[in-house]
């Protein structure tokens, strides 16, 4: 039986403290039922003896006071002795409310002496482990869904609705030119103006779904657009620095647009700011990219935000995700009445930096 | 002798406005018309017209890489850009690519033959909204320029550690020295790595040397 539990500890993964004692796998069932024979026979002897002492004397009470005493000191040392053996159990049960909590990081001590309970904690940590790992892939498939079906939708009204908008309106200009009649002129030129406003709208949506620039300009210009878009200037100073940037991988412009986005938008809508700072810079060695989003605003507690059933307080959330599938380092500083800095460092993927000299040949930067 | 025109557009009905506009006016003449990138470049190549009018995005190769090769092969050949939108990031990115001329789609039909005109006779011609665009970003006064320094990667905390290892002190010297654990001490290490894309403690010291943040 040792034997055998012996062997199973060494392929679960167990700490370095555990490896070093020398353990006694006795399992709670065992211990219980040690505890509760070394009561009964304690119980068995003393009573006897005392049966023996006084019976004699026939001082009932005397000895009815004893049996009490012994079924007490009997509960108290069962209740110790049950106390000590459950506190794996405690212990599994604080990990899972901290976890029902949200502290997706918890997981249960696997270095109990009982056989039985460092199983149920090693397969309970397994199973965290396991829809943690489900629940990562299926946000970043929630993301890359999302964003496709953006880009998707953009491309569309792009390339169709908005064209063919344009087109009419072209094409009514050209019958405008050839009208005499001036109340036909004027109606055309009413048309033309509902045609305007709708092309706006449609360029509207387009840009919130996807900003077109994006994929034909590159990170820099779509940040500077986004920017210059998003925040009032009248109200807030603002520091843009973006460096002139290579093109990268679309998945990669795509999270660091989205975290910039996010970032800015967040400051625009909580902060409060008078200052914004937004620094793009690109190593020289074109190995990383060190992003800076910097308000001195309101501040807040980033460990206090949590996601809600509401879908409130996504952004942050998305952010790291987005961080995580690039392998970016993303930070979030903030505390109450101190403003925000949000920093991310993006490596760049070895094939990218090593094809930059033939970088050029691609496309014109913003 | 009429303006030869080249017409670059994926989009067949804008290309038919467009053309339709240049038909009825016998200063100009449509010698081609291209559906894609490549096959303006090509196009034009071949045909050598004074004016190319092309779309931003097309397949195979959008217009601006398009406008650039153009641009580069025949420098007297002028190009006026046509988008969809009148931002400054893309009329800048058309001027950079070589562009003469930028127009916005649903105006084009009262802009395009002073563009071309204008661009053939070696001058510039931007869509008015487009211009006041590109002026607004000049005059704009918050917004700053576009090189960037060093972002400022390290927190304080991260700084004094830094300093702790330049000194040669170990990751249980430094915990016993700023009270924090000594899992906290190798958090904070791996972080600045990261961060600084550097390997181990010899690059460590010597980045904290460089840059001043040790002596
Ligand atoms: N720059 C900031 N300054 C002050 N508070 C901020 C800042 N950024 C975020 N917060 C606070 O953090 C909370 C969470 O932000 P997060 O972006 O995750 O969610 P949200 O903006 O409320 O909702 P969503 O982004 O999903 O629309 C915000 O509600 C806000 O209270
Ligand atoms: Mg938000």
């Amino acid at each position: 039986m040792s034997q055998r539990s012996g062997e199973r500890m060494r392929t679960t993964r167990g700490n370095s403290k555990e490896e070093r004692l020398p353990r006694l796998p006795v399992s709670i069932f065992e211990k219980v039922l040690i505890g509760n024979v070394a009561v009964v026979l304690f119980g068995a002897v003393v009573g006897t003896l005392v049966t023996r002492e006084f019976f004699r004397i026939q001082e009932a009470a005397l000895a009815f006071g004893f049996s009490f005493g012994g079924v007490l000191l009997s509960a108290a040392v069962n209740y110790t002795l049950l106390r000590i053996a459950f506190r794996p159990l405690y212990q599994l049960r604080d990990t899972i409310s901290k976890i029902t909590q949200g502290d997706r990081q918890a997981r249960a001590i696997e270095s109990s002496d009982d056989p039985l309970i460092h199983d149920l904690s090693a397969s309970f940590n397994q199973m965290v482990d396991a829809l943690e790992t489900s629940r990562r892939e299926a946000s970043r498939m929630i993301i890359e869904t999302q964003e496709q079906e953006r880009k998707r939708v953009a491309r569309e009204l792009h390339d169709e609705t908005t064209q063919d908008l344009a087109s009419l309106a072209i094409r009514t200009e050209l019958l405008r030119s050839k009208l005499h009649d001036p109340l036909l002129v004027q109606a055309v030129a009413e048309l033309q103006e509902e045609i305007e406003r709708t092309l706006t709208e449609m360029r509207r949506i387009t840009y919130d779904l996807r900003p077109s620039m994006l994929d034909d300009l590159g990170l820099a210009a779509a940040i500077h657009w986004y920017v210059q878009h998003r925040v009032d200037s009248e109200q807030v100073q603002v520091d843009l620095q973006v460096d002139e940037l290579p093109r990268y991988d679309s998945s990669l412009e795509t999270a660091v647009f989205r975290i910039i986005q996010e970032a800015v938008s967040n400051a625009v809508k909580y902060a409060q700011m008078h200052h914004l700072e937004i620094h793009v810079h690109e190593q020289p060695s074109g190995k990383q990219l060190q992003v800076l989003i910097s308000d001195d605003g309101v501040g807040f507690d980033p460990s206090s935000v949590r996601t809600e059933a509401s879908g409130r307080g996504l952004g942050l959330y998305g952010m790291r995700e987005r961080a995580e599938t690039i392998g970016a380092h993303l930070e979030i500083q903030s505390s109450p009445g101190n403003g925000t800095k949000i920093l991310l460092v993006v490596p760049i993927p070895q094939e990218q930096w090593e094809e930059r000299s033939d970088a050029d040949a691609r496309l014109v930067s913003g | 002798m009429p303006t030869r025109v080249l017409l670059a557009d994926d989009h067949v009905i804008v290309r038919q406005g467009l053309a339709a506009i240049l038909k009825d006016d016998d200063r100009f003449e449509v010698v081609a018309e291209a559906d894609d990138g490549e096959q303006a470049v090509r196009l034009a190549k071949q045909l050598h017209p004074d004016v190319v009018v092309m779309d931003i995005r097309m397949p195979n190769k959008n217009g601006l890489e398009a406008t650039k090769e153009i641009h580069e092969a025949l420098p007297d050949c002028h190009v006026v850009i046509l988008s969809m939108y009148d931002d400054q990031e893309y009329v800048r990115a058309a001027l950079a690519a070589g562009a003469s001329g930028y127009l916005v789609k649903n105006t084009a039909a009262s802009h395009l033959l002073a563009a071309i005109e204008e661009v053939q006779n070696g001058l510039s011609y931007l869509d008015p909204m487009a211009a006041k665009r590109v002026i607004e970003s000049y005059t704009h006064p918050s917004v700053g320029g576009t090189r960037s320094r060093e972002v400022d990667l390290l927190t304080s905390r991260e700084r004094e550690i830094l300093v702790l290892i330049a000194q040669g002190l170990t990751n249980a010297e430094i915990a016993d020295r700023l009270t924090i654990s000594i899992k906290t001490v190798q958090t904070h290490i791996t972080n600045i790595m990261t961060k600084l894309n550097l390997h181990n403690r010899v690059d460590l010291t010597r980045y904290a040397l460089q840059n001043g943040i040790a002596e």
